[in-house]
C-alpha cells in the first residue's frame, strides 16, 4: 500500500505541474545610461534577478550587448501562437545567451507603438537543461517615443512550455509520458525485489 | 621593450670622441652623429655614485622612461657613458633637451615615440639621482615597494610614486614573472565536501593577502560569491543572492577554513529601480572572522586627487573556479559603473584574461594599491565582466552596513604617501 501511495504522489504531481504552473508579472525594463540603454531584467521572488542589456545603439534596430551571469538564460524573436517549448528553446536562434555569451547586435527592427513579443528560458536550477521548474515563457513590449517598456509576461515553470502571446501551457510532451512509465516500472520492480526478499 | 633595444643599443663606459667631459652642466650630456656605427650617440659623463635614467617627450608634458637605467657604483671612477640611437637625421641642442627634428627613418621610431607623423620632434632628458647606490636597478628610489628597474621596464616613474603607476605595476609585475598555466588558480586543491583548501605557492598573487575571498557558501556552493568588507560584512551581487541563514566559507593563509552564517542581508535601496547601478547586496555574519581572515578595503574619498583617467588599468577578476584572471578598467574609476575592457593580444594580461561564464556574479575585481586588494566592484554583467562602483555607492555601503549592525564601516586605502596630482 506504501509504494501504491508514493507512485499515485508521483503521477498526481506530474499532472499537476502540467495545469497550474504560470507566473506573470517578472520581466520588467529598467532605463540605463546612457538613456538609449535598456535593462531587460527578471525580477522574481523565488529565483535570482538577471538581464540582458539592450540598446538601438544602431539606429532602428534593438541591439543586445551583455547580461548577468547568475543563472542561465536565452531570448528568441517569437510570434503569437508560436508554442515556447523545449523543441523551439533547442531549433531557434536566441538573441541574446548567457551560456555561451552571444549577444546579437541588430536582431530586430525597432517598430514604433506596435507590440511585439520575445520569448525566454530560464534555467532556474542552473543545470543548464530544460527541466520542470525552469522559466519558459513571452513577455510583451511596445516602444514608445524612445522608452521600452514591458505590457505583460507569463512563463511556464512545467517544462512543457506556454503558446506566445496565450496562457495556454503546450500538452504534456511524450518525454513525461515516457518519464511516468519509466517511474511506474522502477517503482514496480523495487516492489517485487522487497517482496521476493519478504518471502525468503 | 624589443623596439628598445633596436632604437637604442646601450655602449657603457666606451670612451669615444663625443663631446662628454667632467665639470659641464647636466653631466655634459651631448647627441651627434657618429659614423662609425650608423648611428647617434647620446652620451655623457657618469660621475661616480650616480645613477641616470633617460626619459623622453614630445610635448614637454608627458614623459616617458627608456627601459634602461645607466649607473656608476660608488666605487667606480668616473667614466663616459654612450648610447647610439639608430637615427638618421637629427640636430643638436646641447643641454637638458635634446630636439631631434626631421627624423625619417627607421618607421619603427615613428612607431615608438610618434604618435602623429606630422610631428617633427622629440625630446630626451637625462635625469641623475645622486644616491651612492651600490644597486641602481633593484634600489627602489621612489619607495613604492618597486624596483627601479622593473619600474622603467614597465614604463613607470622610478623616481616619483603614483597611485596609479603603482596599481599598474603591482599586477605586471607579476604577470611577467607568471606561467598562466600554473599560476591563475587561488588553490591547488579545492574540496568544498571535506572543507579541505590549499593555497597555490604559485598563484601569481600567492603573496597578496587574499584570505577575504570566499571559495564557497552552502547556498550557491562555489557560485554567489561573496566578500568581505569588514570582519563582519560581506558584499555580493543583488541580482544572485545570498539567503540569510547560508554558512559563508573563509580560508587563511595557513589553509585553515572558517565558516560564519549570515543572519542578515540588505539590498542596495535603489537596486529595484535601476538594477545596472545599484546591483549591490550587504550581509551580516553572525559574528567576527577571526584577525587570521583579513578583509578587502575600498578606494577613499581622495580618490581623484591621486588617480587621473585610468581607463586601461589592469584590475583583478575572480571567477567561480577561484581563479584571479586579469582583465582592464575599461571606464573611469570614479564611474558608477565600472565596465572592463579584454587585455590587448598576446600581451601579458592578455594571457590572465578570461571570459565570464554563468555563475560567475557577485566575484570580486580588485586592484593592488599597498600591497594590498581594493575591491572595486562585484560582477554583474559576464563576458569581459561588469558591475557598480563600490566606491561610487561607498556613502550608501556605509548606512546599509550601519542598518546591519555589526559597528563596522567601510575601510579606505590610504593614499597619502602617493604623489597628490593635483
Amino acid at each position: 500500500m506504501t509504494y501504491k501511495l508514493c507512485l499515485f504522489s508521483i503521477i498526481s504531481l506530474l499532472a499537476s505541474q502540467s495545469h497550474a504552473s504560470l507566473e506573470s508579472g517578472f520581466v520588467s525594463i529598467s532605463p540605463l545610461s546612457p538613456p538609449d540603454d535598456w535593462d531587460l531584467v527578471f525580477t522574481l521572488n523565488t529565483l535570482d534577478g538577471g538581464a540582458v542589456v539592450l540598446n538601438d545603439n544602431i539606429p532602428g534596430f534593438y541591439s543586445a550587448s551583455n547580461g548577468t551571469v547568475s543563472f542561465g538564460f536565452q531570448w528568441f524573436l517569437t510570434n503569437d501562437g508560436q508554442a515556447i517549448d523545449p523543441a523551439f528553446i533547442s531549433s531557434s536562434d536566441p538573441f541574446a545567451n548567457n551560456f555561451n555569451g552571444t549577444y546579437k547586435e541588430a536582431f530586430a527592427p525597432i517598430v514604433a507603438d506596435e507590440p511585439f513579443l520575445w520569448a525566454y528560458w530560464l534555467d532556474a536550477d542552473f543545470d543548464t537543461v530544460i527541466t520542470p521548474g525552469d522559466y519558459l515563457g513571452w513577455a510583451e513590449f511596445v516602444y514608445t517615443s524612445g522608452d521600452l517598456t514591458v505590457l505583460q509576461s507569463v512563463a511556464d515553470t512545467s517544462g512543457q512550455g506556454i503558446f506566445a502571446g496565450t496562457t495556454t501551457v503546450v500538452p504534456e510532451s511524450k518525454f513525461y509520458a515516457i518519464l511516468a512509465g519509466s517511474l511506474v516500472a522502477i517503482f514496480s520492480i523495487i516492489r517485487r525485489r522487497r517482496s521476493r526478499i519478504q518471502y525468503i | 621593450m624589443c623596439k628598445y633595444l633596436i632604437l637604442l643599443l646601450v655602449i657603457s663606459g666606451a670612451c669615444t670622441a663625443t663631446a662628454q667631459e667632467p665639470g659641464r652642466p647636466n653631466d655634459s650630456l651631448n647627441i651627434e652623429y657618429s659614423e662609425p656605427v650608423e648611428g647617434y650617440e647620446l652620451s655623457w659623463w657618469g660621475q661616480s655614485g650616480r645613477t641616470y635614467f633617460i626619459r623622453y617627450s614630445e610635448d614637454l608634458k608627458d614623459w616617458f622612461y627608456v627601459p634602461f637605467i645607466e649607473y656608476v657604483l660608488p666605487q667606480e671612477q668616473d667614466r663616459a657613458i654612450t648610447w647610439v640611437a639608430h637615427m638618421t637625421d637629427a640636430s643638436i641642442v646641447e643641454g637638458v633637451y635634446v630636439w631631434l627634428p626631421d627624423i625619417l627613418n627607421p618607421p619603427a621610431l615613428y612607431d615608438l615615440f610618434y604618435n602623429d607623423l606630422n610631428e617633427d620632434r622629440f625630446f630626451m632628458q637625462l635625469v641623475l639621482v645622486d644616491s651612492a647606490s651600490v644597486d641602481p636597478l633593484g634600489d627602489d628610489f621612489d619607495g613604492d615597494g618597486h624596483s627601479n628597474m622593473i619600474e622603467v621596464s614597465l614604463g613607470a616613474d622610478p623616481l616619483n610614486r603614483y597611485a596609479d603607476e603603482d596599481a599598474a605595476v603591482s599586477i605586471d609585475k607579476r604577470l611577467v614573472d607568471a606561467d598562466s598555466n600554473v599560476a591563475l588558480d587561488l588553490f591547488t586543491t579545492m574540496d568544498h565536501v571535506n572543507a579541505t583548501y590549499i593555497r597555490n605557492p604559485d598563484c601569481w598573487i600567492a603573496d597578496i593577502d587574499t584570505t577575504c575571498i570566499s571559495p564557497w557558501n552552502s547556498q550557491g556552493g562555489a557560485s554567489r560569491a561573496g566578500t568581505l568588507i569588514s570582519p563582519r560584512h560581506i558584499i555580493f551581487a543583488a541580482h544572485h543572492p545570498i539567503a540569510v541563514g547560508t554558512t559563508i566559507r573563509f580560508v587563511d593563509s595557513n589553509n585553515n577554513v572558517v565558516e560564519r552564517t549570515m543572519i542578515a542581508k540588505e539590498d542596495h535601496p535603489d537596486y529595484v529601480t535601476d538594477g545596472q547601478n545599484n546591483d549591490i547586496a550587504i550581509g551580516i555574519l553572525d559574528q567576527d572572522v577571526p584577525s587570521s581572515i583579513g578583509f578587502a578595503k575600498v578606494l577613499p574619498d581622495s580618490l581623484i586627487q591621486y588617480f587621473e583617467d585610468n581607463v586601461g588599468l589592469p584590475l583583478i577578476l575572480l571567477d567561480q573556479f577561484e581563479q584571479v584572471t586579469v582583465a582592464n578598467l575599461g571606464t573611469s574609476l570614479t564611474s558608477e559603473f565600472l565596465d572592463n575592457a579584454i587585455p590587448e593580444a598576446l600581451s601579458v594580461r592578455n594571457q590572465f584574461y578570461r571570459a565570464k561564464v554563468i555563475g560567475d556574479s557577485g566575484n570580486p575585481s580588485f586592484i593592488i594599491v599597498n600591497n594590498e586588494l581594493v575591491v572595486l566592484s562585484v560582477l554583474r554583467l559576464g563576458g569581459v565582466g561588469a558591475g557598480s562602483s563600490i566606491h561610487a555607492k561607498r556613502n550608501d555601503i556605509n548606512t546599509m552596513m550601519s542598518s546591519l549592525g555589526g559597528n563596522y564601516q567601510l575601510t579606505e586605502i590610504s593614499l597619502s604617501s602617493y604623489i597628490d596630482i593635483n
